[in-house]
């Protein structure tokens, strides 16, 4: 499968969230995450590999579909019209490498001073540069907004919660979507979210 | 914004994971996780974490230079902990490295 790009922050960000409202331990246990939402209790879980197949076919498919209906511009394209628009997505990373530089600078630093308060200035500074460097990524993120990779990544997240979002029923879970139609046709949006948060800590690539 | 640890961090930091993971690698029939194959990518990262915490609470037990409690309670600190270690590392590896050139070549 192609790999899913999450940056670190995002992924801290969703298990922050996962902890507020549920254990994690359990998650890592059995690779599966049990939530309430209303009266009923729902869970995500790792796809079984047959479904993974499923879900590799259908991206593959989907590609194909969105190629065809034109109109759609890859990454690499949009990096280009950006430059052309004066947007240098370049200067962007150079950013982020010099921020990454000044954080592991300020770390080295940190370990060799006693002074508590001192220490403590310092840790904000990192922390600083930390939410410095995230807000670019996300400012990059939505430069990129629409394309292929990003269209094609909606499409997997939503047709895997297809697959892995099931309802407690007795002592059994059955799935929540009759097919990924309904899916798409639901205004269940509350439920969607959560389980998509969910779903992706689940199915996270590439640390 | 508000630091908040990172949880698979925390988890594979406490007492009870480390004991764990101390027994499984003991083939003692204690499991990490309920399945023995198909890791997700979040149990392949959770190993990593406990391995690395394995080598710090080893560090810590040795007296190793900067480490210390206070470096273990605290992520940034842990963090700042590594990077002097990894750096470290590379320093010895390129000496290890010349020494042994030096032995072939002679200079």
């Amino acid at each position: 499968m192609e790999k899913k790009t999450l940056d670190k922050e995002t992924l801290a960000r969703r298990l922050a969230q996962l902890e507020d409202e549920l254990q994690i331990e359990p998650l890592i246990r059995d690779n599966k995450i049990e939530f309430p939402h209303k009266k009923s209790t729902f869970r995500v879980r790792k796809p079984k590999v047959g479904e993974s197949l499923e879900l590799n076919q259908k991206r593959a498919e989907q590609k194909i579909i969105l190629l065809k209906r034109g109109n759609i511009q890859t990454k690499k394209q949009i990096i280009a019209l950006l430059e052309k628009e004066g947007v240098d997505l370049g200067a962007l990373e150079k950013k982020m490498i010099t921020l990454q530089k000044k954080h592991d600078n300020l770390l080295d630093k940190m370990l060799k001073i006693e002074d508590k308060n001192v220490r403590a200035k310092l840790e904000q500074q990192v922390l600083d540069i930390r939410d410095e460097k995230n807000l670019l990524s996300m400012e990059k993120n939505d430069y990129l907004e629409g394309s292929l990779e990003q269209q094609l990544d909606a499409f997997s997240n939503s047709y895997l919660l297809f697959l892995t979002l099931e309802e407690k029923i007795k002592k059994g879970w059955k799935r929540v979507f009759g097919s990924y139609e309904e899916l798409k046709n639901s205004d269940n949006l509350d439920l969607l979210y959560k389980a998509s948060n969910y779903s992706q800590v689940l199915s996270y690539y590439g640390i | 914004m508000a630091f908040k640890p990172n949880p698979i961090r925390t988890l594979a930091k406490s007492n009870k994971w480390q004991t764990i993971y101390y027994h499984s690698r003991n083939s003692s029939g204690v499991k990490v996780f309920e399945n023995n194959s198909d890791l997700s990518e979040i149990q392949i990262i959770f190993l990593q974490w406990l391995e690395i915490y394995r080598n710090l609470y080893q560090d810590l037990a040795i007296g190793e230079e900067f480490m210390s409690k206070e470096v273990l309670e605290n992520e940034i600190l842990t963090d700042a902990y590594l990077l002097h270690k990894q750096k470290k590392n590379k320093k010895r590896k390129s000496k290890t490295k010349k020494t042994r050139k030096g032995l072939v070549f002679g200079t």
